[in-house]
């Protein structure tokens, strides 16, 4: 025992202790339990009390005491009795006494220096794997991205770039690293770099520009390419990065409208071409200077929109007996419109023949020509005659027309008779004669309802009842002329600043 | 009745701090990386059918496998018990837990385990589902059964569970 106590105290930081064969030690030194950091009550005590590390590995040193075993080793204990220790617990067997030696290694050096050690290597792996984790989502980040992608160093050689890139340039991404533009050989992105890059390299910043490339299957595409200089580890220039949109389908797109705003734009000279034909054409229809008529006076006010418009009236002399008017007004405008009331002009003049002095006839036949011809369109008219013999008097049918004002001689106006339905919407449908006395120095006013549908700024009509008698009344002048005007101004000092969106025909008959 | 328990798992997956939550109800946020072997007892009571019984649990805390040094089967011999531990942010942590498992039933092929998915409370933070790993590692593990746990022990989550758990485990087979 004191052998190999002199051999092992020789040694600093070593510790020895008989174990005897009950697994209890007897006399443990008071330095080594300084050491430990245990009571000094333990200076007698189990193996497994004092170095509880050894729980469940009792029978290993049962078997150092029976011989059975040449020795056990318990590396790198850690404690923290005041300061940290390491030390390493070997186990032998004690052959004089038929039991064992405990060693007690002090390794807190070399177990700092080792964790030291252990530990900056177990940091850089996990820096290391979150750099790798850093890299795999920007390069997720970089092929879901459908635009191509690619940085080069600062001397023009491809570090890396996304799938997009690699599709667009038609080889795998790990071909392309490495390479410069010339080195693949491949004008389109020959075509890519430019002078200003080493502009970019000096001075950093970025550039965006427009280009035309050829993709790797000789397709030409229209890009816009973004290219920054990247830094790179101290601060110096590291390369440019650089990302393509490719704008093909949008300039494709700005080319079909360019070509459709062109197209439209001819058809639409054409049209406005047709719609001054039609102007005209309907302006020939339209007989604006009124007839002579003996007995009375006629004034006229044709207002139609600039575009075609939809109304029509026509006044026709029947001699001695007075004079014949049709005012009619179509749904619409434009071309259609003005070859609608060039047909409505033609049937108008063949049923005068037949029906001058009757106006319900005349607009029966007219509903069934139209309804007849096309069912589609219909009308709102007037046909009456002005009858100016001994008896004085206006007869005269509508259909769904707004009804003839007469503004008598003291100075009240009044509305006439009554309406049948829109012409040319059913067959066969009848409309009733109206007839109203009608004395010297009254006036017959006939008009579309461009005149009581007349909106102002709060967004109200004239309408059909008092406010458009009202009207005529206030307008109510020496002349049919200077009454027509007064009306007209009337009318547009009502409306104010809101544009018409209807032709207005107004005629006025003075009786005498 | 004292008995060793082993807690193995990849480095800095948290065994010294799930044990540090267990034994003295703290939590370091810094990483230090052990060294060897580092014991720490923790009494626990487990509940019987017709009693309580007292049991002392010897904590081997023990180097983590870092890919290069292994952890030695020496220092699993004579455990009654073992936790695997795994980081539920570093996938391939969860993954190794069956080599842990392995290596530590050749040494201890009668211990029990339990495994401890550890790290919860960063998960989301790395955009991690925990369903996920659940369903990756009890996918991978063919016997695991419900000795599993989600732990944290920066948030002290399940912590005494598991070790709770383990030594309930430990108490039943030494008295059947």
């Amino acid at each position: 025992m004191s052998a190999v106590n002199e051999v092992i105290s020789s040694r600093f930081g070593i510790y020895s202790l008989v174990l005897g064969k009950n697994l209890t030690f007897q006399n443990v030194p008071v330095d080594l339990l300084d050491y430990l950091g245990v009571e000094s009550s333990m200076a007698r005590s189990e193996i497994s009390e004092l170095f509880p590390e050894v729980v469940g590995l009792e029978p290993d040193i049962m078997e150092i005491i029976s011989g059975l075993l040449e020795k056990f080793l318990l590396g790198y204990v850690n404690r923290i009795p005041e300061r940290e220790i390491f030390f390493n617990l070997h186990v032998y067997p004690y052959e004089i006494n038929k039991n064992a030696i405990v060693v007690i290694e002090d390794v807190t050096e070399s177990g700092m220096s080792l964790r030291h050690v252990q530990q900056r290597r177990n940091e850089l792996f996990l820096a290391n794997m979150e750099l790798l984790h850093r890299d795999e989502f920007i390069s997720t980040l970089l092929n879901t991205m459908t635009n191509p992608v690619f940085y080069k160093d600062e001397r023009g050689r491809y570090l890396g770039c996304n799938t997009a890139f690699a599709a667009f340039v038609g080889m795998e991404q790990h071909e392309i690293i490495g390479k410069t533009d010339h080195d693949m050989m491949f004008p389109g992105i020959v075509s890519l770099h430019r002078e200003d890059d080493k502009d970019l390299l000096v001075s950093g910043g970025e550039r965006h520009y427009e280009s035309v490339v050829k993709n790797c299957r000789g397709e030409e595409r229209y890009v816009i390419v973004s290219r920054a200089a990247f830094p790179a580890v101290g601060g110096s220039t590291g390369g440019i990065v650089g990302v393509m949109a490719d704008i093909t389908e949008r300039k494709e797109m700005e080319d079909r409208l360019a070509k459709s705003e062109e197209s439209l734009r001819d058809r639409n000279a054409v049209m406005e071409n047709d719609l001054r034909l039609a102007r005209k054409t309907l302006s020939a229809l339209i007989d604006e200077t009124p007839p002579d008529i003996p007995g009375c006076s006629i004034a006229v006010r044709y207002q139609p929109l600039e575009e075609v418009g939809g109304d029509y009236f026509s006044i026709v002399p029947l001699g001695e007996m007075g004079a014949a008017v049709f005012l009619c007004d179509i749904t619409g405008h434009g071309v259609t419109a003005a070859l609608f009331l060039s047909l409505i002009k033609y049937f108008s003049e063949r049923i005068f023949f037949t029906c001058s002095n009757d106006p319900g006839g005349y607009l029966f036949r007219m509903n069934n020509e139209l309804h007849g011809y096309i069912a589609s369109y219909f009308i709102t008219g007037l046909y009456g005659v002005l009858d100016l013999g001994t008896i004085k008097k206006f007869r005269f049918s509508a259909g769904a027309h707004p009804l003839p004002v007469i503004l008598r001689k003291n100075g009240k106006a009044e509305f006439a008779g009554e309406s049948g339905i829109v012409i040319g919407f059913v067959a066969n449908a009848t409309y009733p004669e109206n007839e109203v006395r009608i004395f010297s120095g009254d006036m017959v006013f006939l008009y579309t309802d461009g005149i009581p549908e007349t909106r102002n700024k709060q967004d109200r009509i004239v309408g059909f009842e008092e406010e458009l008698l009202s009207l005529f009344e206030r307008g109510r002048r020496s002349t049919i002329e200077d009454t027509l005007d007064a009306v007209m101004k009337s009318l547009g000092e009502y409306r104010g600043d809101v544009p018409y969106d209807d032709d207005i025909i107004l005629l006025g008959f003075e009786i005498y | 009745m004292k008995c060793k328990v082993v807690l193995i798992g990849d480095y800095a997956v948290g065994k010294t701090s799930l044990i540090q939550r267990f034994v003295f109800d703290v939590f370091r946020d810094t990483y230090l990386t052990t060294i060897g072997v580092k014991v720490t007892k923790k009494d626990v009571t487990v509940a019987l059918a017709k009693e309580n019984a007292e049991v002392s649990l010897l904590l081997w805390d023990i180097a983590g496998d870092d890919g290069f040094s292994k952890v030695s089967p020496e220092y699993m011999r004579g455990a009654a018990g073992g936790i695997m531990v795994s980081d539920v942010t570093r996938p391939e942590t969860v993954r190794n837990m069956q080599h842990h498992v392995a290596a530590m039933r050749a040494v201890c092929p009668e211990a029990e385990f339990v495994f401890a998915l550890n790290k919860s409370d960063i998960a989301d933070s790395n955009s991690i589902r925990i369903d996920d790993v659940v369903a990756q590692f009890t996918g991978a593990m063919s016997s695991v059964h419900e000795n599993w746990f989600v732990t944290s022990a920066k948030e002290n989550s399940n912590v005494d569970a598991l070790f709770t758990y383990l030594a309930s485990k430990i108490i039943h087979k030494v008295n059947l």
